[in-house]
């Protein structure tokens, strides 16, 4: 069966602290490179940090990077949901490691954080990704 | 290919903080985007070009994220780039930063 162009993978955690925590998963083997995170869960606080996001011992983004930048409300089209604008990184089946902190949480709540994945970073314009 | 350089703020009792940075390796400053709550002055050219004067950031969750960032694509020759962030808010727990999307 052909891939599609793209796929959309998400990693979830339940959020029971304003503690650290932190996330693993093994990316789609099928998909050479990570192009995209998106955060649309807007019981996330803004003030929420993504301490770390890594792949390989790479950094996709700074470190304290604020869930501000990427978080998005239900009124935003799902594909221009996506940050994209770091360095895209080369993965084909490695783990991403990300830690999440929300110094403001105040009830528990499932974070999800979606990744976007594909064979041909420049195809992704074709889809509004850009 | 972007590459997303942050520059962080370290926040204390005062409202203004001025920042310096230097471009070395980086040949062109794609756009920039800065934390919520803040006003952002940013000035080019070893202080002789003002680009921005108190621009307002704010929390936008309704507005895509790659819709925040302010496009600019200026090229960079091993120049400075000074800027000031001014608290809107006073922030009780964390830092505020200013994100450059550079080329090399």
């Amino acid at each position: 069966m052909k891939n599609t162009e793209f796929i959309v993978q998400t990693m979830d955690k339940q959020i029971t602290s304003a503690k650290m925590h932190e996330l693993k998963e093994q990316l789609d083997s099928d998909y050479k490179y990570l192009v995209g995170i998106a955060i649309s869960d807007i019981r996330c606080s803004p003030k929420a940090i993504l301490n770390l996001v890594k792949v390989k011992g790479i950094d996709i983004l700074p470190e304290d990077f604020e869930v501000a930048h990427i978080i998005t409300s239900a009124n935003v089209e799902p594909n221009n949901r996506f940050y994209t604008m770091f360095e895209s990184v080369s993965t084909s089946g490695d783990e991403i490691t990300v830690r999440f902190t929300d110094i403001s949480y105040h009830s528990d709540y499932n974070l999800q954080i979606h990744l976007l994945l594909t064979n041909q970073p420049e195809s992704l314009k074709r889809a509004n990704f850009s | 290919m972007p590459i997303l350089v942050k520059i962080p703020i370290p926040t204390n009792d005062t409202v203004h903080h001025r920042f310096e940075w230097k471009s070395g390796e980086y040949k062109k400053l794609v756009g920039f985007f800065c934390s919520p709550d803040v006003q952002l002055a940013l000035v080019f050219n070893d202080g002789k070009q003002v680009f921005l004067r108190q621009f307002d950031f704010e929390n936008a969750p309704s507005v895509p994220p790659n819709s925040r960032v302010i496009f600019i694509n200026k090229d960079l020759d091993n120049e400075v780039i000074t800027g000031v962030v001014s608290l809107k808010k006073r922030p009780k727990h964390f830092d505020k930063s200013v994100y450059l999307i550079l080329e090399k």
